[in-house]
């Protein structure tokens, strides 16, 4: 257990001393800035629309992160051997992928923390309490909502992340598949929902959509079911779909860590 | 070296500097919006901030169409491409208040795009089933607009059903199902958008309030 | 803490090229061994399978310690890579702690490996090969290991830094550390080595037992290797 924690902690010094997650926490504080600039181009639901940058701006951030950060890392370590230095007794394999894990997950909770300050800082400060057109129409935990939303929906993106890097074969390879998950991941949840239409079905053959249904069921579903426009809006989740939200990524998240281990366990390094 | 950097650099700012700052409106114009299934898919996890841009196009169309000197088919294209990023941004996010203002405000009282801006309504008047101004809305425009009593008559029944309904709602209604009352109210429901919506939107509905003034018969509601 | 390691009939295939054809040796923690052979002979793969890295096909590794979930090996990797946003110190402290020794004892070591001060506290990004190399090693051997499993531990040292190095791994093992190094430099070997083992084409071909660490010795070492290069016939090798 000490040397997961070990590794973890090590891991998120490597992380909290790169530059790529200076910039990311740099993009965090410049966030609210461009959410006000952008939402004072529209007239009614100003507050919507700084919610939708912010909502966007914090997957953004959480997205690069994993890409740039998690990837380039886990990628260095095992196509660069840089984990070699480590592997050696007494710390054993799991101990080091799960200790990095951990500490990437840490690293993002960081960022994630960063965006939620900012963000609750810039609705708090930026909107008059007794403004008007809607300025005043999201609750004070929106930023809190977001950030911790973007941070949960992204654990289940960094273990298929990890799964990626414990079995492909080199950095740029690593970046593809990662880069290829994230993108379905993004689309997919859409185009089903668009299948739900006789219309659009009725134009489809059944095996394409069934294709179409498994690859959904395969990927994470980033989009939340629409939670990023309920928060925007300011609208109350109900209880059984927050839940079942969380159970479906802690569950993914399980998979597909316990699948990274396995190919790691086995995998020459 | 330098030599190549500082022309480089000339160049950049030339080409730069000779391309005007608003692209070229017809270009603009023609292409328009991708159709909301596709923006649906592209947009992934980006709905809210996709249909935000689509309401940045239809502010930029409608300065474009007020400022720019346009023939009649490039304004009536301008016109339907508009309608198409209203469509889109209710489409992406259907609580999104700004695409019905922009809706009521614009839409309505353009030629042959009162339908468009009812079935918008219509359509977010499914989502927003807590407030009643969206059926009321469609059910003014439906009578002012389209002239059909008996889809004016079925929203605003539906209006006058939800939550919270002002006592104006009601007796606007009222007045509507009365024909002789209609004009009257149609001037009242005007002057109470015009309190309601920002400045660089009263055109369209000054220009109706004059042309029903002009219009003094109750049953003058055509163009 | 002073344990043997036995190696039986070890094979390892990648794709069709066998990289260790029936390896088996005794390590004796008493001795310093060095493994000696010309690039693809199998030394790396030999280490890598000791050190769990990689799995191999046959054969069997046995560590005969008295408690294995204590067991620290310091092990510095061929060419080595380093993380490169934190400093050496930060890297050897976390060395420490992962073998559950005092993280205070970094300075220590980097001191003994003889890496400049001045860059301690730096990113690693900003270190030459040579420093790079002193930062492995200061891992390697932080936490008094019961073993060092070194390959290619001269490797981006000038000579003064390969003399350092020697007389530092002398003084550990006099110290009851064993030490396992494997290095294309056969001067440096034979200085260093009590017994040093010939790899080619997969296989473990001379024992060589150092007598008097001589340059003659250097000599023979090197024209033995020469006259089981010339024995070595691929298609023998190749499955």
């Amino acid at each position: 257990m000490s040397s997961i924690f070990e590794t973890m902690r090590f891991t998120a010094l490597e992380i909290i001393r790169m530059r790529v997650f200076h910039v990311l926490i740099a993009g965090a504080f410049l966030l609210p800035i461009m959410a006000l600039i952008f939402s004072n181009l529209f007239l009614f639901d100003i507050a919507k629309v700084q919610a939708d940058v912010l909502i966007s701006g914090a997957r953004i951030l959480a997205s690069v992160y994993i890409l740039f950060i998690a990837v380039t890392l886990l990628g260095k370590d095992i196509s660069q051997k840089i984990c070699h230095l480590f592997l050696a007794p007494p710390l054993s394999r799991f101990s080091y992928l799960t200790g990095r894990f951990l500490g990437l997950l840490f690293g993002l909770f960081l960022l994630m923390l960063v965006v939620m300050l900012t963000s609750e800082a810039s609705l708090l400060l930026m909107f008059n309490p007794d403004g008007e057109n809607g300025r005043n129409a999201l609750p004070w935990y929106t930023g809190l909502s977001l950030a911790g939303f973007t941070f949960y929906q992204h654990i289940s993106l960094l273990a298929a992340v990890l799964l990626i890097c414990t079995w492909a074969s080199g950095l740029a390879e690593m970046l593809v598949f990662s880069v290829a998950i994230l993108l379905i991941s993004w689309v997919v949840p859409p185009i089903i929902l668009a299948l739900q239409s006789p219309d659009i079905t009725s134009q489809f053959p059944t095996l394409i959509t069934t294709l179409i249904e498994t690859i959904g069921m395969i990927l994470p579903r980033l989009n939340g079911g629409n939670i990023g426009l309920a928060l925007a809006h300011g609208f109350p989740l109900s209880f059984s779909n927050i839940a079942w939200h969380l159970v479906e990524h802690a569950a993914y998240a399980f998979v597909m860590f316990g699948l990274a281990q396995l190919v790691f366990s086995r995998r020459d390094l | 070296m330098w030599g190549f950097i500082i022309s480089g650099c000339v160049l950049y700012a030339g080409a730069r500097l000779s391309q005007p700052i608003v692209p070229n409106y017809s270009y603009a114009m023609e292409s328009g919006p991708a159709p909301a299934n596709t923006q649906a898919i592209a947009a992934g996890p980006f709905k809210g901030l996709v249909s935000d841009y689509n309401i940045l196009s239809v502010f930029t169309m409608y300065d474009h169409i007020k400022k720019k000197p346009l023939s009649q088919a490039q304004r009536k294209l301008a016109w339907q491409q508009l309608s198409s990023y209203l469509h889109n941004a209710q489409h992406l996010d259907p609580w999104f208040n700004d695409t019905y203002r922009l809706t009521v405000g614009l839409l309505a009282f353009q030629k042959g795009l009162a339908l468009d801006a009812v079935q918008i309504l219509n359509m977010g008047s499914d989502y927003i089933d807590w407030d009643w101004k969206l059926p009321f809305y469609a059910g003014f425009i439906a009578y002012d607009r389209l002239n059909d009593q008996k889809m004016a008559y079925e929203f605003m029944q539906e209006a006058i059903s939800r939550p919270n309904v002002p006592p104006l709602a009601i007796g606007l209604t009222s007045h509507f199902l009365q024909k002789e009352k209609g004009h009257e109210a149609s001037m009242m429901f005007l002057e109470y958008l015009l309190q309601t919506m920002p400045k660089a939107y009263h055109d369209p509905i000054k220009q109706r309030i004059e042309r029903l003034k002009s219009q003094p018969d109750s049953n003058m509601r055509r163009q | 803490m002073f344990e043997h390691w036995e190696l039986n009939n070890l094979v390892k295939t990648y794709h069709t090229k066998k990289a260790l054809n029936g390896v088996s040796i005794s390590l004796n923690p008493n001795e310093i061994t060095g493994l000696f052979g010309t690039n693809g002979a199998g030394k790396s793969t030999l280490i890598k399978c000791m050190m769990n890295l990689i799995s191999f096909d046959e054969g069997s590794i046995h560590h005969n310690s008295e408690q294995p979930q204590n067991t620290h090996i310091g092990y510095l990797p061929e060419l080595i890579q380093l993380p490169e946003s934190i400093s050496a110190l930060q890297l050897i402290r976390h060395g420490l702690r992962l073998k559950q020794s005092d993280p205070n004892l970094a300075e220590e070591s980097l001191t003994e490996v003889g890496l400049d001060s001045a860059f301690w506290n730096k990113p690693i990004s900003t270190y030459s090969k040579g420093m790079r190399q002193r930062t492995g090693l200061a891992f390697a051997l932080a936490g008094n290991p019961s073993w060092l499993v070194l390959d290619e531990p001269m490797s981006g040292l000038d000579a003064m830094g390969r003399k350092h190095v020697l007389e530092l791994l002398k003084k550990r093992h006099k110290e009851q550390c064993g030490i396992l190094i494997c290095s294309h430099i056969v001067p440096d070997l034979v200085r260093l080595c009590d017994r040093i083992l010939i790899m080619a084409a997969g296989e473990v071909r001379e024992n060589f037992i150092v007598e008097k660490h001589s340059m003659e010795e250097a000599e023979h070492l090197e024209s033995r290797l020469e006259d089981w290069e010339k024995l070595k016939i691929p298609e023998a090798i190749t499955i």
